[in-house]
């Protein structure tokens, strides 16, 4: 369990480095608080008993929109 | 950042304002918060999932699963009562609970018998609203269920200020093209017939001014521009960053003859502008404007007309503003 938890945290590390270097700098603390309450919400979920797979495709439904927004943020910059 | 500011308590038109800040209210629903509501009813088994938002005299909901409704007059809200405290609200029987026993909701259609929301609430320290879900039955609420929607309700606010930074040019503040599209065809499917007009509008001679002062000064301009431009506008206009200097405008509830004085007045405001960066250079712009009529067929004849009104104010000297 403990390996399957590391397995989501980093997960959403990986997700968060990918996109830091081309973020508009005004950004990257809201993507970093997102990124902390998708950790904590992984905590919660594993505290009521959820399956490993259960909350792996729940975060992975979340991240995709939260990548969404990213993308967006992104192209604004480009803009600029 | 932090997101964990402590909550202000009594300060309804601080919290209204913060809310506001969020440009939220009356939107479309949007898949991210669909997703999360639809993932609180799956975890939680709960039959009704919303996030409400708490306006000055109605509880609207974001996105809500399980009743169809958008909206509710806030003195039957159970998420009014939410927003009032730090803490989470647990009604496991609405019928013995003083408070809601005599609500419509609880007395008619949809039967509520529990609830359990959680505040929505802003880095600034106010309860916007509420993220809740509400069942048919009686129920307890385990201390790590109401842990799961506490975590829910922190996602949905550090989402909303990721909604609120990727809608915004950083540089003026005003919407990116993409979010003043959004709202300009939500506007133009509305069917509403108030009067309105869209201005495009661009800074004279930017090129020259990036050119001779670099491109620092050059979003110094445009930085100023856009708060003049915000300056005077009212809360109901939308105003968007639509290219590199261009800005378009949707001014609400306005006949021609308001919207070209309102013209005027923003074309004057950018006139008087001072940068020091400018040595002296005055800025200016030039403004197409294209009022609603019944023979604008879409979004795109609208902005075309604006856009040959820019057109032609341009070619009459610029620093001017020409109506369709």
């Amino acid at each position: 369990m403990s390996t399957d938890r590391h397995e989501t945290t980093a997960q959403l590390e990986g997700f968060v480095s990918r996109w830091e270097a081309e973020l508009p700098a005004e950004i990257v603390p809201v993507v970093h608080e997102h990124y902390q309450n998708l950790v904590q919400l992984t905590k919660a979920l594993q505290a009521t008993g959820r399956s490993q797979d259960q909350i792996r495709r729940d975060v992975h439904v979340l991240i995709c929109s939260y990548e969404a927004k990213i993308l967006e943020a992104i192209r604004l910059e480009d803009m600029r | 950042m932090t997101f964990t500011a402590k909550l202000k308590a009594n300060d309804e038109q601080g919290r209204l304002a913060a809310l506001k800040r969020y440009q939220i209210l009356d939107t479309a629903p949007e898949v991210e918060f669909e997703d999360i509501i639809s993932l609180v009813k799956t975890v939680l088994g709960a039959p009704i999932a919303a996030i409400s938002l708490i306006d000055s005299d109605r509880q609207w909901f974001k996105a809500i699963s399980g009743v169809d409704v958008t909206q509710t007059p806030r003195s039957i809200a159970f998420c009014d009562h939410t927003i009032r405290d730090g803490m989470p609200l647990k009604v496991t029987d609405a019928t013995r609970d003083p408070r809601f026993a005599d609500n419509p909701m609880v007395t008619g259609a949809p039967g509520v018998r529990y609830y359990l929301g959680v505040p929505l609430r802003s880095p600034d320290g106010y309860n916007i609203g509420s993220l809740c879900i509400l069942g048919d039955t009686p129920r307890d609420f385990s201390d790590d269920e109401v842990k799961v929607l506490q975590s829910f309700a922190s996602l949905i606010v550090s989402q909303m200020e990721l909604r609120l930074v990727s809608r915004h040019d950083t540089l003026t503040g005003t919407l990116t093209r993409s979010a003043f599209d959004a709202r300009l065809k939500s506007e133009f499917e509305s069917r509403d017939k108030t009067p309105k007009a869209l201005l495009l509008l661009d800074i004279d001679h930017f090129k020259s001014i990036n050119d001779t002062f670099g491109h620092a000064t050059g979003d110094t301009a445009l930085r100023a521009v856009g708060e003049v431009l915000k300056k005077n506008l009212r809360e109901t206009d939308l105003i968007g960053r639509y290219g590199g200097e261009e800005f378009l405008i949707l001014l609400r509830n306005v006949t021609p003859d308001v919207a070209l004085a309102q013209s005027e007045r923003l074309r004057r405001s950018v006139s008087q502008l001072k940068l020091a960066e400018l040595g002296g250079r005055r800025l200016t712009i030039s403004i197409g404007l294209a009022s609603y009529t019944p023979s604008v067929t879409s979004i795109e004849d609208w902005l075309r007309r604006a856009d040959k009104s820019l057109y032609d104010a341009k070619h009459a000297g610029r620093n001017q503003v020409v109506a369709a």
